[in-house]
């Protein structure tokens, strides 16, 4: 039963790097929070802030109210899962288990009443006389998991801990840690730099991007209202396509907007939000979801792609794609939205379609999903 | 293997025939005969003569007994003593090379070096420089004493010395032990509730277990081969207060050309070092048993 709340918190490191800058952000008593952004965002530091691994340096770290800035780890009440689980490798598996009860000082008898709980409730009851080194990876993570929730801490902290787990065994315990904290409700804040473990597990999701937060929101809420071209290009697998534009007055007083050389007629409402930025920088955007094969039933406009490369994924492929405008746009090496626009677009298609890389395909796009970002790359509509 | 890969190999198999194997078989060998250099005796073999003549020899029972103390109180204030100063070298610090260079300096400087500093150190006479010391500490109350020449203290100055001179080669492997530690047990320990003392105890004890091992061992086994010190600071005196089995081996060899009774000597170490050693490979072993 906790919240934790970080106040306007920033972090530089000793050498002058700028790893977290005014960070605020709210988690809700047992809320499952996922901080999630690129390698080197700053969303482990903030993890470890947190933890008191990491010192604060300015703003305020909250748990349940209570400032906790300059408590050291040990009196946090909080547990941890880290990447590389960190069990301790000369203790078994019930010492592991034991280590946090036996620092509370806890009696025998509930220390092993405690950890055979913990044991049956993640299958490892058998496992418990084993050293860490005899566990698989699998046995390994669930051991972390139990050494954190075999105390019931306030806040639980699980620094991407599928990360060293092969795929299959990463979506197991991904829905077990899933199941485990809807069944605890305890308040977790997890990190993981992949956005598809963030969509699936997080309550809500914090992206992250150099030290910034971008956008704190439910999943389905980032997937459908990205805030800005980040988090538009971050969430979703792939990410949205980004191209840069400009806005066209049509004959019946409507707008369309650039496509290469080509022009894309926009719908009443897109047209009324976007009429103020006649003749300024723009940028679209298009998830590989609303690229369809020309004949589907939402398609309002046609176009001709020469394809890169085709990911043939058996039910769907993914089809990589050059925008034809982008060539001339970013001559001249470092012209500003480099980062900004997608290097190739990509479609999402059912089945496996009937071209090879090199050769042209006629593509459907569905107009209504289109979206729109200023010239700093926040989102318009 | 190609007769290429001997020639090879020659040069360094000859040295080690030549100075490891022979002098040691030759060791054997000797311990069982009277060989005496200069001696108008004919070589005899007299089986375990030797053996029994230093076992009844009150010198050699004295080095023994000697060679134990040393080795009681130098292991574990030495090591002890060298876990401290590594646990204190291993943290961010300004100017920690300079101080590693210095604890670890004593190692690189020739024993008989060493010895004669200490000399020094210990010279006799309010104006020595550990009789000044121990004075100033005490206000005064500490009266000139010679060290070396001390039935008491003498085998304690040697004792200091020795850890002076070993202890930065057991914290540089300590060291190295306690850099091997991943910095995340200490932080999963912190999380887990533990204090910095705790963290010790149940974090870096372990994690150090081998280490600990090994240098322990080491250091016995060279408490028993202790010999610099005593040829240079005491030559075994006063009244072998401070002898050792190899300087007795030494002695009757070199000093009085009993080469039979030198052998014999240095099997019964050989024989010391070698129940260590096994001793070493149990406690190794049975570790990796339980991991």
């Amino acid at each position: 039963m906790s919240t934790v709340s970080f106040k306007n918190i920033s972090k530089i490191f000793d050498d002058g790097t700028l790893a977290v800058t005014a960070f605020d952000l709210d988690i809700a008593d047992g809320e499952l929070m996922v901080l999630v952004g690129p390698s080197g965002c700053g969303k482990t530091t903030l993890l470890r802030m947190l933890a008191g691994l990491e010192t604060v340096s300015s703003g305020e770290l909250l748990i349940d109210g209570r400032v906790v800035n300059p408590l050291p780890p040990q009196q946090r009440d909080i547990a941890m899962v880290f990447q590389n689980y960190a069990l301790y490798p000369h203790m078994t598996v019930r010492r592991n288990l034991e280590f946090p009860l036996r620092m509370m000082k806890l009696g025998k008898d509930e220390r092993r009443q405690r950890v055979s709980e913990v044991a049956g409730l993640l299958g490892l009851t058998a496992l418990l006389e084993r050293k860490p080194r005899e566990l698989s990876g699998g046995q390994r993570q669930r051991v972390a998991m139990g050494r954190a929730i075999v105390r019931e801490p306030k806040v639980f902290l699980m620094d991407e801990p599928l990360s060293n787990l092969d795929a299959r065994l990463r979506l197991q315990i991904r829905g077990e840690i899933a199941a485990l904290q809807r069944r605890m409700r305890t308040t977790t804040l997890y990190v993981t730099h992949d956005q598809v473990e963030a969509m699936t597990l997080g309550d809500r999701v914090a992206v992250i991007d150099q030290g910034r937060l971008q956008q704190v929101d439910e999943p389905q809420n980032l997937y459908a209202h990205p805030a800005n071209i980040f988090v538009a290009r971050f969430i979703g697998s792939p990410g949205m396509n980004i191209f840069r534009t400009e806005l066209h007055p049509t004959e019946d007083r409507g707008l369309a907007i650039d496509w290469g050389r080509q022009r894309l007629p926009l719908h009443a409402g897109q047209a009324h939000a976007l009429r103020k930025y006649l003749g300024k920088t723009l940028y679209a955007g298009l998830r590989p979801e609303a690229i369809h094969y020309p004949d589907a039933p939402d398609v309002e406009a046609t176009i001709v792609v020469k394809i890169e490369s085709i990911e043939a994924l058996g039910h769907e492929s993914l089809l990589y794609f050059g925008y034809e405008g982008r060539m001339e746009e970013t001559r001249g090496d470092l012209s500003p939205d480099n980062n900004m626009v997608s290097p190739l677009m990509v479609a999402r298609l059912a089945g496996t379609p009937d071209a090879g890389a090199g050769e042209s395909l006629r593509l459907g796009l569905a107009l209504k999903q289109l979206y729109f970002f200023d010239a700093e790359g926040s989102a318009i509509c | 293997m190609t007769r290429a890969a001997w020639l090879f190999a020659a040069p360094a198999l000859l040295g080690l025939l030549l100075f490891v194997a022979l002098p040691f078989v030759l060791a054997f060998v000797l311990a069982f005969t009277n060989l005496r250099l200069g001696s108008p005796l004919p070589l005899e073999f007299v089986g375990l003569e030797q053996f029994r003549r230093i076992f009844s020899d009150p010198a050699f029972l004295r080095a023994l007994l000697n060679n134990a103390v040393f080795a009681l109180v130098v292991v574990p204030v030495q090591t002890l003593l060298a876990l401290g100063l590594a646990l204190l070298l291993n943290r961010r610090l300004k100017g920690l090379a300079l101080f590693r260079t210095l604890f670890f300096m004593p190692v690189v400087f020739p024993l008989s070096l060493v010895s004669v500093v200490w000399v020094l150190i210990f010279a006799p006479g309010a104006n020595g420089m550990m009789n000044a010391f121990l004075e100033t500490v005490t206000l005064g109350a500490w009266q000139p004493r010679d060290f070396l020449h001390d039935p008491v203290l003498a085998l304690p100055a040697i004792m200091l010395t020795s850890v002076w001179q070993g202890v930065g080669f057991q914290m540089v492997i300590i060291l190295a032990g306690l850099q091997a530690i991943p910095g995340e047990l200490y932080e999963a320990a912190a999380i887990d509730g533990a204090s910095r003392w705790r963290r010790f105890w149940h974090v870096t004890l372990p994690q150090l277990r081998n280490t600990l091992i090994f240098v322990v061992l080491v250091t016995t086994i060279l408490a028993f081969r202790l010999f610099d010190q005593v040829q240079i600071m005491t030559q075994g005196g006063p009244r072998n207060a401070t002898t050792t089995a190899m300087y007795e081996a030494v002695q009757a060899a070199f000093a009085r050309q009993q080469v039979a009774k030198g052998a014999a000597i240095t099997v019964v170490l050989f024989l010391i070092v070698l129940l260590v050693t096994v001793l070493q490979r149990r406690l190794v072993r049975q570790e990796r048993e339980i991991a």
